[in-house]
């Protein structure tokens, strides 16, 4: 067994979705329209409650991944608390920097983006070296959201640039963060460059992103293909312009007082 | 002066903008509603009952315009909102009697 290190899942479950999600985006197409018409959030409280929901089970993910409720689950704990504040302050920084304003979709997006960073790191870092990766992490994801637009592919929640960016930044940075003496691993974890340890750790977190995401990579095409060749990927293009609502669940989202609604048959 | 009152499928509105953009309309307004016509409506199921949905959303496009381009205006928007299959909507002149820009006061064509 190599020695990389993933506390609650940051190579496995967001390096695999991120890269398995840019694999769907670019097989499955764009969305029509996009990305010359506007595809703006529908509704800012929505998405602040969806972040809320998010934000408060990621504790029980992360710390829970200890086992326990010891040491290790408390240094998580306080790690996912300071890496999904500072990723937020990360993100709309930047956005400041680049855009002129601070916007609560940018904060909302950078605590994701925290919370995802310090995932694999979360019982491996002290709180300051969680502040550091949530700042880097929401700042870098900040950027990198607007590869979709660079490259042409349509992700349209910025999996690939929150959650694959965002995991991959996090599990790298644990070969510089890693402190086991102040995390009380003692010597069953190697330490991070910046404490005292050398460069192999870096390098054990590089390949086992490599790996995962070679394996997750062509996996994903390789089942997404062959969903094409039987069921099928896309709807139709008239189904796709009047809504899924319509074609494919028989109901509406929104209805203008009570208009819509004809008889009961 | 011309009012051109335009009911179109609600995925046509960019087309349509951009097509209004093109013949030189300076300024449109888009309300979202709904309506019946032959293209009928559709069943939606909530918790097993059935409900007979008759209304079909629609989005209304409404400019004002000068008597020497609202057939090509027309012509634009028809082209623009087409897809030719039935609900694709309706397209009607009415003419305007005087308009007022509110910010100067203008009056008439000037208006426009």
């Amino acid at each position: 067994m190599r020695g990389s290190l993933d506390f609650a899942g940051g190579t496995s479950i967001h390096v695999n979705a991120g890269i398995a999600a840019l694999v769907a985006a670019v097989m499955l197409g764009k969305r029509r329209g996009w990305p010359g018409e506007s595809f703006l959030p529908h509704s800012m409280p929505l998405v602040l409650i969806g972040t809320g929901i998010l934000w408060l089970g990621w504790f029980g993910f992360n710390a829970g991944s200890a086992g326990a409720a010891d040491g290790h689950a408390l240094v998580a704990l306080m790690a996912t608390f300071m890496a999904s504040s500072a990723g937020g302050l990360g993100w709309v920084l930047m956005e400041r920097l680049r855009d002129g304003s601070f916007t609560t979709l940018g904060a909302a997006s950078g605590i994701v983006a925290g919370l995802v960073a310090i995932t694999p790191a979360c019982a491996y870092v002290d709180p300051m070296g969680a502040i550091a990766i949530g700042l880097i992490a929401g700042a870098i994801c900040s950027q990198a959201v607007s590869l979709k637009r660079r490259f042409g592919y349509d992700d349209s929640l910025d999996v690939v640039g929150v959650h694959f960016v965002g995991g991959l930044v996090g599990s790298l940075l644990i070969g510089f963060f890693s402190n086991p003496g102040a995390t009380g691993w003692g010597e069953e974890v190697e330490a991070g460059l910046l404490f005292g340890g050398g460069p192999g750790l870096l390098v054990e977190q590089f390949l086992a992103n490599l790996a995962t995401i070679v394996f997750s990579g062509v996996m994903t095409a390789a089942i997404l293909y062959a969903i094409s060749v039987t069921i099928g990927l896309r709807v139709d293009d008239d189904t796709e312009a009047e809504g899924l609502d319509a074609a494919e669940h028989a109901e509406t989202a929104y209805h203008q007082a009570g208009l819509a609604i004809g008889s009961r048959s | 002066m011309k009012a051109i009152t335009a009911i179109v499928k609600p995925f046509k509105l960019e087309d349509v903008k951009n097509a209004l953009k093109e013949a030189g309309v300076a300024g449109l307004t888009v309300t979202e509603v709904q309506g019946v016509g032959r293209q009928g409506g559709h069943t939606e199921t909530y918790r097993g009952a059935e409900y007979q949905v008759d209304f079909v959303p629609k989005l209304r496009i409404d400019v004002v315009v000068g008597d020497d381009v609202a057939e090509s205006v027309v012509d634009a928007i028809v082209t623009a909102a087409a897809t030719g299959k039935i609900g694709d909507g309706k397209v009607w002149i009415s003419p305007v009697e005087d308009l007022v820009r509110i910010r100067t006061g203008e009056r008439g064509p000037d208006a426009v």
